[in-house]
């Protein structure tokens, strides 16, 4: 009998045993694939363009210092020493660049002195070599980091980078005796267990920096004996696994520490520059304790709830630190009578929300997210953060100026408010400087700048007016009375919005002014297939209709492609590829991918000009003309743009340098009650205002085959001979030039005109 | 009466029938609706400007980034020169220089379709520059070669 019950509880115990064994087997498995795949991959980071800086350049010292504070250089109180230091003083900033190291060169840091004079820089110089330079690149700026299938900023930290203070204190605070136990400490549970039941309430847990560990990555908040028996066995067989170090540094940089908005502050690199804008080795004694004291309950020790709660945690964990004799007393004395000091940074999870949503989509055609989040590169990209967070500011403002005008523009439901986008991009090169696809990424991730379609409304009008320019000139006359067409069998009838009837009017005044009915005319004139294959050449993904609705936007287009479409007015006629990567490189920094820029001429340089042209009209004295009140008397050409019952206000203006495009509205078509010029302009001012070095007063060239002559204002025809009363210069394509005299004014007296110019000359 | 006399006598001047010629000619029309800048003439990428040409200072910096990538170039290093030739446009995008030695540089990687797009757009922004229009026209030849 006895035999027999021996024999049972050995088949019984070996049973256990066998399955204690699957089991840790199987939790084995599961932390493998968790940590170690975690721990071995390094995300891929994104980075924005380099800065460019040059003498003359239009810069303030404030732009500079603010670039210099976001690429991480510390200010300090005299010239600096070390690589990553800055000194700033009224008119001068003295750097010690950082390495550059991109794949397009290997620069090692080297000191560097750049005086301002009167908001440009005067001068740069090389002060270790004292040379003058003609140009300073500056490092790109790190925007993100690829983990799992999305993309976040954080801030990874090596154990070996961690000060041996931030992990006493961590220690201290969570778990004195890592160093000594298994995984799973007896003595801490029985200490605790005593703390609390001296106590009647909960004030210390006994779990191990690896039982939370467990706790955190694998299993449910529950309370219940199988969870904590699993937890335990985690423990365990995570201290098998991996070495102490191993373990505390997965630790820092998974714990969480609170929040940012909607986003969790995971790690203590992330929460060191969260709360104090500092890296993790630069933290000092009371700054760990504090992070450390956090860990307990980030919500309620948070310095941003209650000051004095948090610096009462922050001194506890200080206590304990000096117990263990971590500290010295005079440390901790020292330590105690420094105040929380807390340097909020914003709020924002992720910069550039938008722009890096797109460029995630085209990584993904050329890498998995698997590779993206472990295998390290580096992903440069065509981004000026500069440009970027004025876009995203000028976006913000406007929107709100618009609310706070129209109280009927306002929505309580952060999904349903006034929303906007903006596109910036160089003409030329095609290159991408920024993107904003809405208000508020938090609330919605809707990108309209690429996945909306709206219909441009005037904004449509320059490429009706290109598509003319074989047979008509700028200052050919249009019909400007009221026709009714007919579409799809209906009667159709437009309408001028300004109620203008003035019955001709020129082309360029039609395009100034943004009449419907001239355009219309016009577009019939030139043939509506003609206009539609135009449309094909400059690749819209929009199937466009002949209809004569077409002439006025009625077509709904993607904001991106109808900025890339308005590049090539822009520049001289190609149709730049839209570039928003720019290098792949490995973690070697071996480049893997390259783009480049890429055009393709879809119009003659010299109708691309006589377009801008008369769209700089619709800035100096047309719909846009509000513009100079920002002060933007440069050679801008834009248009505006607004829709039926006011559902979407647009302006794309453009220099040969730089062209923006900014779209308002709701997303349900509600009226936002405003024109292009009244919601759109302003946001593309400020903007542009912001970006002084970008406006360089460079006008569009006249290119080859455009010719100018003198023609009658009012018959649009040659002026020379005749006595017109308002003669003007107009630009013409060369093989379409008026050869006609004009018919309204008579011949001039050839003795009269020349006593008139004798007569002006002594004038 | 007497000026028509004079002038069929043929015995005005001819400084001062040059006078008169200009100012029938600029008498018609009088409002100037803009100015149309004109380009600055230029030696050769990187070199500087020749005195008392008008540099802006955007200009200035991307010539140096064209020298850069020239000197690339003749190191036979393309893929070097595309970076500094592109860093270039992004700062001056008008320059027809360096659409030229862009063009070069695809020629050196034998990339005849991008080659091809950065002479045309040298051509484009050169017009005015016969010398090198001649070379953009011999550029256009060995690319056509290469197509071949």
């Amino acid at each position: 009998m006895l035999k027999k019950l021996i024999w049972g509880i050995s088949i019984l115990l070996t049973v256990a045993v066998v399955a204690a064994a699957g089991y840790g087997g199987y939790l084995w498995g599961r932390i493998e694939k968790r940590f170690s795949a975690r721990r071995w991959q390094v995300p891929s980071t994104l980075y924005s363009d380099t800065t460019l800086l040059y003498p003359g350049q239009p810069y303030r010292l404030g732009l500079l210092k603010r670039k210099l504070d976001r690429l991480g250089y510390k200010q300090t109180k005299s010239s600096p020493v070390r690589k990553g230091d800055v000194h700033l003083s009224h008119f001068a900033a003295e750097i010690y660049l950082r390495d550059l190291a991109t794949p397009a060169q290997n620069r090692p840091g080297f000191p560097a002195t750049i005086r301002f004079e009167k908001d440009r820089i005067r001068s740069i110089e090389r002060t270790d070599q004292h040379v003058f330079l003609p140009l300073l690149e500056l490092e790109p700026e790190e925007i993100g980091q690829f983990y799992g299938s999305r993309w976040e900023r954080r801030q990874l930290v090596s154990i070996k980078q961690v000060p041996q203070h931030l992990i006493h204190a961590v220690l201290a605070a969570e778990d004195a005796r890592f160093y000594e136990h298994h995984g799973f400490d007896p003595r801490g549970i029985l200490r605790a267990v005593y703390i609390n039941v001296r106590h009647g309430s909960i004030r210390q847990g006994g779990s191990t920096i690896t039982q939370q560990l467990a706790k955190n990555y694998f299993l449910t908040a529950e309370r219940t004996f199988s969870r904590k028996l699993t937890e335990l066995m985690m423990a365990l067989v995570m201290e098998l696994k991996y070495d102490k170090d191993e373990i505390l540094e997965i630790y820092l940089n998974e714990i969480y520490m609170g929040q940012k908005g909607s986003a969790a502050i995971n790690g203590v690199g992330e929460a060191a520059r969260f709360y104090f804008g500092k890296s993790v080795p630069d933290l000092s004694l009371v700054e760990a304790a504090l992070l450390a004291g956090l860990i307990k309950s980030p919500g309620r020790y948070s310095p941003f709830e209650d000051l004095q709660r948090s610096r009462q945690r922050r001194d506890t964990v200080l206590q304990a630190m000096h117990t263990r004799n971590w500290i010295t007393e005079r440390q901790l004395q020292r330590a105690l009578a420094i105040g929380v000091d807390v340097v909020k940074t914003s709020t924002q999870d992720n910069r550039a929300p938008y722009f890096m949503d797109y460029l995630s989509q085209q990584l993904e055609t050329l890498y998995s997210h698997q590779n993206l989040s472990s295998l390290g590169m580096s992903i440069y990209t065509t981004m000026d953060t500069q440009v970027q967070d004025a876009a995203e500011q000028a976006l913000q403002r406007g929107l709100a100026r618009l609310e706070r005008d129209n109280p009927s523009l306002r929505r309580s439901d952060p999904q349903q408010q006034l929303q906007g986008a903006v596109v910036v991009m160089q003409p030329k090169t095609g290159y991408l400087l920024a993107m904003v696809g809405g208000r508020d990424y938090q609330s919605s991730q809707y990108n309209r700048a690429v996945q909306s379609r709206r219909q441009p409304g005037s904004a449509f009008k320059p490429f009706v007016y290109l598509a003319a320019l074989d047979q008509l000139t700028p200052a050919s006359r249009l019909s400007n009375l009221e026709k009714t067409y007919t579409v799809n069998g209906q009667p159709w009838q437009p309408q001028n919005f300004s109620g203008d009837f003035e019955p001709d009017v020129s082309m360029r005044t039609a395009l100034k002014l943004s009449h419907n009915r001239a355009t219309v005319d016009l577009a019939m004139q030139t043939g509506l297939d003609r206009l539609v294959a135009l449309t094909r050449n400059f690749q819209f993904s929009t199937p466009f209709k002949a209809y004569p609705s077409l002439a006025l936007g009625a077509f709904e287009v993607v904001p991106l492609e109808l900025a890339r479409a308005y590049c090539a007015l822009a520049a001289e006629g190609v149709l730049p590829y839209p570039l928003s990567l720019r290098d792949v490189a490995d973690e070697n920094n071996r480049v893997q991918q390259r783009t480049h820029i890429s055009f393709e001429r879809v119009t003659t340089a010299a109708k691309a000009f006589v377009v801008s042209d008369m769209l700089t009209s619709v800035v100096a004295e047309g719909t846009a003309r509000s513009l100079q009140h920002w002060g933007l008397y440069r050679p801008v050409a834009g248009k505006t743009g607004t829709t039926n019952d006011f559902r979407d206000a647009w302006f794309i203006g453009y220099t040969p340098d730089i062209l923006a495009l900014v779209w308002v509205g709701f997303d349900n078509g509600d009226s936002i009650h405003n024109t292009g010029s009244s919601a759109a302009l302003p946001i593309w001012a400020e903007l542009m205002q912001a970006l002084p070095w970008y406006l360089t007063g460079t006008g569009f060239r006249q290119p080859a085959g455009v010719v100018v002559k003198t023609v009658c204002s009012e018959s649009g025809l040659l002026s020379e001979g005749r006595k017109c009363p308002f003669p003007m210069q107009e630009f013409f394509l060369e093989n379409n030039v008026p050869t006609e005299s004009c018919p309204i004014h008579p011949r001039q007296n050839r003795l009269r005109r020349i006593i008139d110019g004798i007569k002006e000359i002594f004038e | 009466m007497g000026s028509r006399k004079f002038l069929s006598s043929g015995r005005l001047p001819a400084a001062m029938l040059t006078v008169l010629w200009l100012a029938v000619t600029f008498s018609s029309c009088a409002p100037q609706q803009k100015v149309i800048e004109p380009e600055a003439p230029r030696e050769d990428a990187g070199q500087p400007p020749p005195a008392g040409e008008s540099v802006r200072p955007q200009q200035a910096a991307a010539r140096e980034l064209t020298a850069r990538g020239r000197r690339q170039l003749e190191l036979l290093q393309p893929d070097a020169a595309i970076r500094d030739l592109e860093r270039a446009l992004s700062l001056d995008p008008g320059d027809g220089q360096t659409y030229y030695y862009l063009a070069e540089a695809w020629l050196m990687k034998i990339d005849a379709r991008r080659a091809d797009e950065f002479n045309r757009m040298a051509e484009t922004l050169l017009k005015d520059d016969p010398a090198w229009l001649l070379r953009i026209a011999r550029q256009a030849d060995r690319i056509a070669e290469l197509e071949k």
